[in-house]
């Protein structure tokens, strides 16, 4: 008996030991050189290491750098852009594949995650290698095609699994009811998946915003993006500036995950609700 | 394409025809050659246990599903390959199925909307359709607001506004509490009379077939074992599957041993009993399989000129009714019921069950 209530409490002990190693760990590695540079953006010194003063010196300067500006505005418009197009060819893969009735369907889903795997840095040389035989000009448009590439798989995985949970007699009903199979899915199918894949898109936005290694690949003369913008700045000198600039792209980056995972709850929270009152239910019935 | 109707058709006005559907899921056939044609107005129940076929029939009629082999039938228009939007055919589905992102109205007028229908007119039907099943003024709930029931009630109003030839019904009460289930089967047997609109109902409740419908099709193992209407399956059941399924009722073995107009008389290991041949050819000596309501079994103490010797096993009181299990010398166990809460025997005492002949019939015993 008191065997017992020892080995629990050792158990017990155990249990809150490890979470609170691993928060240490964590926030060491990871959360204090974050905070560092998060505070010394505010930093009046230009010499980083020294501590002068809080101010916002180093952002308006950020501000009215005009390269900056214009690096900001391709992140952007890359961004946005190909999580778009990513968007929409993902949703219609999720959509097709499951219903599609070719041999290796299940490989094709398969590889629709890989490029996830693949390390970045193999992944840029492909497509610089593929885009000069291609002989298309480094620019937009190949910085679009890169980022839409590794895009995809965030959204397609997103959206797949909100299909699995999804009822498939909704669809069915709307057929039922006299809708064509492209009108049920405009009307239902896409509604109620639609939470999933702006959740994707959040999240591969945010995986564009930073990217830097195939990014660097395949970008041109006049398209570098922020994150090349400070990749190239670190190697010259250190400015605060790249501090301020650091915590905004942490903002940015931060905010699409936040996003990414509220619009992935709207959609399970729905789903959820009506299980639990299907649940309900039965316990009642019996 | 114009299918020639026959002569029964036109003369009892089948609505719907469906001939020797067959279905196959890999390697296990869920439905072996169903046939059935329904009359219009009729109210028909496909009644079976979970996993005998129903659903995949139903599937089949609305167009979700395409059958192997057989044919659809339409007021006369084969419709087995056309989609399901094109088949004047509406669903109740067992989940309901109600858009979870649109408001009761929207729900509920989404027929007519596909159908490019007025906002005025599309409106008006909403309320009409919704004052039918008893939700007036619900339009803008939305439908995780609303009880089981009542999410019923919207499945049902958006299932009929289109007025379809057909309505199918798949188990559209089986989330209810039995209350609510008593009350919405007496409400769709009357929505269904004040509509006019042909019914395919279905359910695995007996009860609840045998209450609500013009016609029972007892299913088992992806066929009908038999149609018919409810009095027809009760009293005279085909098959000792359908004796059993509907009502419970009680199975009898024996030998023939002679056979007379309509009746046969067999013998068992407890004694001598007549019963109406329902329509089998038996001779002396066949094998004989009866069936008999609990209802209709006396239980005597002395033996007259027919009856079966008995043990008393238990006694029950269940929903107003005594209910008897007795064994047989043969060892079959029988249960008869009866008003009343008590009887004077006791378990262990031996007795004589007996029935009148038309009260009992022989059934086919399918393997």
């Amino acid at each position: 008996m008191s065997n017992k209530v020892k080995s629990s409490k050792r158990k017990r002990s155990r249990r809150s030991t490890f979470p609170t190693l691993y928060l240490a760990i964590l926030t060491v590695l990871t959360y204090v050189p974050i905070a560092v540079v998060v505070v010394y953006s505010f930093n009046e010194s230009k010499i980083s290491s020294v501590w002068s003063g809080l101010s916002l010196r180093w952002y308006k300067e950020l501000f009215r750098d005009p390269d900056m500006f214009r690096a900001l505005l391709m992140s952007v418009l890359l961004g946005v852009s190909s999580c778009l197009i990513a968007a929409v060819i993902a949703t219609l893969a999720a959509i097709g594949l499951p219903r599609a009735k070719l041999p290796g369907r299940k490989l094709v889903e398969y590889l629709s995650s890989l490029p996830i795997i693949i390390p970045e840095i193999v992944l840029g040389m492909v497509f610089l290698v593929y885009f000069s035989l291609l002989n298309l000009p480094f620019g937009m448009t190949t910085l679009i095609i890169a980022h839409t590439s590794f895009c995809i798989p965030y959204i397609y995985m997103q959206v797949k699994a909100r299909l699995i949970g999804l009822d498939e007699s909704y669809y069915e009903a709307a057929r039922d009811l006299g809708a064509s199979s492209i009108r049920a899915f405009f009307d239902i199918t896409l509604p109620l998946i639609m939470p999933a894949v702006i959740s994707g898109m959040f999240l591969s936005f945010a995986m564009s915003f930073d990217d830097v290694i195939i990014s660097v690949f395949v970008t041109g003369v006049s398209t570098d993006t922020l994150p090349i913008k400070v990749y190239t700045q670190l190697k010259t000198s250190t400015t605060p500036k790249i501090n301020a600039l650091c915590t905004l792209m942490l903002v940015v980056t931060v905010f699409c995950y936040v996003m990414s995972y509220v619009f992935s709850r709207i959609g399970r929270r729905n789903m959820k609700t009506q299980k639990e009152r299907e649940h309900k239910e039965a316990i009642r019935k019996a | 394409m114009l299918i020639e109707k026959t002569r029964d058709e036109v003369l009892e006005d089948i609505i719907l025809s469906l001939r020797n559907f067959k279905k196959s899921f890999g390697d296990t056939q869920v439905l072996q050659g169903i046939n059935l044609d329904v009359r219009r107005g009729e109210f028909v129940t496909l009644l079976g246990p979970s996993g005998c076929g129903k659903t995949t029939v139903l599937r089949i009629i609305a167009g979700l599903l395409d059958a192997d082999e057989g044919q659809v039938i339409l007021e006369g228009n084969d419709v087995t390959e056309a989609p399901p939007e094109k088949r004047n055919v509406n669903t109740v589905f067992q989940s309901y199925a109600l858009f979870p992102h649109m408001n009761v109205g929207a729900n509920v007028g989404y027929a007519l909307r596909i159908r490019g229908e007025k906002k005025a007119k599309i409106k008006e039907e909403v309320a009409r359709a919704l004052s039918l099943v008893q939700l007036e003024g619900y339009e803008r709930r939305m439908p995780h607001e609303l009880s089981g029931g009542e999410r019923q009630r919207v499945a049902i109003a958006r299932a009929v506004i289109a007025k379809p030839k057909v309505l199918l019904l798949d188990e559209p009460l089986g989330a209810l509490d039995l209350q609510l289930r008593r009350q919405m089967q007496i409400e769709l047997k009357r929505l269904q009379r004040t509509l006019g609109i042909t019914f395919i109902y279905i359910t695995h409740d007996q009860e609840e077939a045998l209450n609500m419908s013009n016609r029972i099709a007892v299913m088992r193992g992806g066929v009908f074992e038999q149609v018919g209407t409810p009095a027809e399956v009760y009293d005279t059941p085909r098959t000792s599957y359908v004796a059993r399924f509907v009502g419970e009722a009680n199975i009898i073995c024996g030998k023939a041993v002679s056979v007379s107009d309509g009746f046969v008389t067999l013998r068992t290991d407890g004694g001598v009993v007549t019963a109406r041949d329902g329509g089998i050819k038996f001779r002396a000596g066949d094998d004989v399989t009866i069936s008999v309501r609990r209802e209709n079994i006396q239980i005597i103490d002395e033996l007259q000129d027919a009856g079966l010797r008995a043990t008393v096993k238990e006694k029950n009181f269940v929903g107003g009714l005594l209910r008897t299990t007795l064994e047989l010398d043969d060892g079959v166990e029988i249960i008869a019921a009866r008003c009343g809460i008590d009887s004077p025997h006791v378990p262990g005492d031996v007795v004589y069950v007996m029935f009148t002949p038309e009260h009992a019939v022989a059934v086919r015993e399918l393997p």
